[in-house]
């Protein structure tokens, strides 16, 4: 798999978001992440603030437990044949949910495909 | 006649899991209790009373296929039962109960669309277990040797059970980054590794007594 790692995390306005979130302690729903399904990437950021981790990577048929559910969205005709380029973008919501969203990129712009939260610890 | 020291029987709860030593059938049960909390995805019909009887004996059989019977201990000690157990071994067999209170871990078992996908993972902290209808079916795992395929919910399970200390060996960073054979990594196969914190458990049970994986099937 290719992986690209995005240098232009921004770590200070990252380290800034994760103390708002920290001080708001509340845990969003699946149900409130799902209004913003197709949102564009720079939506999002202007939203939450930087993530605090992002990666790009060509998308591949095989995928651990973390990704498998971004096979719900290609089949694996089209992943094999055709480059789905994701970004994969992390915020900490508090110091007990985490926030991964996946972004596709079509055309020039990158779109919110999926989005999960989890615990910091969490293991897949 | 059987030495009787050999007939030793002990049981021990702990956090994660509940361990009962049969001397005399030289066996170690490590039994898990799990509370099952139902779900299905939108659009999916909710669980049937014989669906979940069958999603639990389904799960069970895969965690049973990967781990029961392959762990072979080795007892070492001052005590009676160690003495005993010379040149003698244990195989250590695995269980998992559901049960409606006193449960290890809560498990969120996910109904969803054949053929769709749903991450599964354990939740450590709260001692959550997440898996679905599909973890039941070996997966072709990102480095693992083409066609070995892993089971998910044997994965989970590991991490369970704490095989991999809390983490996964498929990180980068991780010791074992190499093994990718292992089951707690993208493959199928127990390591010794695997049964340090079960070991590390029994031999907190008898005064003396230490266990130690000698071998695995």
């Amino acid at each position: 798999m290719r992986w690209i790692l995005v240098p232009a995390v921004l770590l200070l306005a990252g380290c800034a978001f994760a103390e708002q979130s920290s001080a708001n302690k509340g845990n969003i729903t699946m149900e409130e992440i799902e209004k913003h399904r197709g949102e564009t990437y720079s939506d999002a950021v202007a939203r939450l603030g930087a993530p605090r981790e992002e990666v790009e990577f060509e998308l591949e048929w095989e995928q651990r437990e973390f990704r498998i559910e971004l096979r719900n969205f290609f089949d694996r005709e089209t992943i094999e044949n055709e480059v789905q380029n994701i970004r994969e973008s992390t915020w900490a919501l508090s110091d007990r949910q985490n926030l991964t969203i996946w972004f596709h990129q079509k055309d020039a712009s990158w779109q919110h495909l999926l989005a999960k939260t989890w615990v910091p610890g969490q293991l897949f | 006649m059987a030495d009787p020291d050999l007939k030793l029987k002990a049981s021990k709860k702990t956090k994660l899991m509940n361990l009962e030593i049969d001397g005399a059938k030289q066996k170690v049960t490590v039994r898990q209790l799990w509370k099952y909390n139902w779900t299905a995805v939108s659009g999916v019909p909710a669980w049937t009373s014989k669906q979940k009887t069958t999603f639990h004996k389904k799960i069970e059989k895969a965690i049973r296929k990967s781990w029961s019977g392959k762990f072979i201990l080795q007892v070492t000690g001052k005590s009676k039962f160690a003495k005993a157990m010379s040149g003698k071994t244990l195989t250590v067999i695995f269980d998992v109960d559901p049960v409606s209170s006193g449960a290890h871990y809560t498990v969120n078992a996910k109904k969803i669309k054949p053929g769709d996908w749903s991450g599964s993972s354990v939740e450590p902290s709260s001692q959550v277990i997440n898996i679905d209808t599909e973890d039941m079916n070996p997966e072709q795992k990102p480095d693992a040797p083409k066609g070995m395929k892993q089971t998910v919910a044997a994965h989970e399970f590991g991490h369970a059970i704490k095989a991999a200390n809390w983490t996964d060996e498929y990180w980068a960073s991780h010791k074992f980054t190499k093994d990718v054979k292992s089951i707690m990594h993208s493959g199928t196969k127990l390591r010794k590794r695997h049964a340090d914190h079960v070991v590390s458990e029994l031999s907190k049970m008898i005064p003396d007594t230490t266990f130690k994986v000698k071998s695995i099937k």
